[in-house]
């Protein structure tokens, strides 16, 4: 299982335009395209988990995800905020990558941990915020995602 | 439109859901900052807020479901119910805004959710 085949340049967008963390994780569901209901309810858990403690993991990177039944498949997304956004992370920092994971409650082939554990993985290299920043299209993000191997 | 107490039995789901996953050991590996025992402790306050706003008619069946299944709602796709992987009667299946109606298999009791 690699992270390249879950992401789509549809679901990629490297100048979001939020500018708050509730405003960017909209943003964000808005690129998987789901129905009015659903982008609310996913919005709702989405908050609910980062009311727990955010997903912003350091070094400008979050992982904003949750389960939920309005999707029936894994779904992913990526985007970029290059001036930040203040998302409580970690290490208090602005975050600037965002990878959003939407999966349902009950996935035969179990992929939602593991796509977790490899998103975070791919953070923790120390190339990466800089790969990110420097990218021009969202081919170039597959693109990375490969050429890393995750 | 959704069934409000569709709604509320989803966000339970999602949130038994939540729980199950941060205190498992890949989750932990995954290095997401979070303190398992004291969220974990948090979601179960907020699913048994949840668990009150049912009707008394709702949280008997769920009551009833939850104590047979580990997951209460379970999508339907493709006319299929994924809890039991049994085919849902056809009338129930193409119904228009088959959400607004809070439906249960008939197979397996779970509620059932219509995602295509």
């Amino acid at each position: 299982m690699e992270l390249r085949q879950f992401f789509t340049e549809d679901a990629i967008k490297l100048d979001l335009e939020g500018t708050t963390k509730d405003e960017v994780l909209k943003e964000l569901i808005g690129l998987l395209k789901l129905d009015e209901k659903s982008e609310g309810m996913l919005y709702k858990m989405l908050k609910r988990r980062e009311n727990l403690g955010s997903t912003g993991i350091g070094r400008g990177i979050a992982i904003p995800h949750c389960r939920s039944l309005v999707v029936n498949k894994l779904r992913v997304a990526f985007g970029r905020k290059l001036q930040g956004v203040d998302f409580k992370a970690i290490d208090e920092k602005p975050v600037d990558f965002f990878f959003l994971i939407v999966a349902p409650p009950l996935e035969v082939s179990n992929q939602y941990l593991p796509v977790l554990g490899k998103i975070a993985q791919f953070s923790k290299e120390p190339d990466v915020p800089q790969r990110l920043r420097d990218l021009t299209e969202p081919q170039q993000f597959l693109a990375l995602l490969e050429e890393k191997g995750v | 439109m959704l069934h409000p107490e569709l709604e509320i039995l989803l966000e339970i789901q999602d949130l038994q859901t939540l729980r199950r996953d941060i205190t498992t050991e890949e989750y932990a590996a995954a290095g997401i900052p979070i303190d398992p025992a004291e969220h974990a402790e948090r979601l179960d306050e907020r699913i048994a807020e949840r668990e009150t706003q049912l009707s008394p008619r709702t949280r008997t069946a769920y009551q009833r479901v939850s104590r047979r299944h580990e997951r209460v709602v379970a999508p339907v796709l493709h006319g299929v119910c994924y809890g039991c992987f049994v085919h849902v009667p056809t009338s129930k299946g193409h119904d228009k805004e088959r959400n607004t109606e809070l439906r249960t298999c008939e197979s397996c009791g779970r509620f059932i959710y219509y995602t295509d």
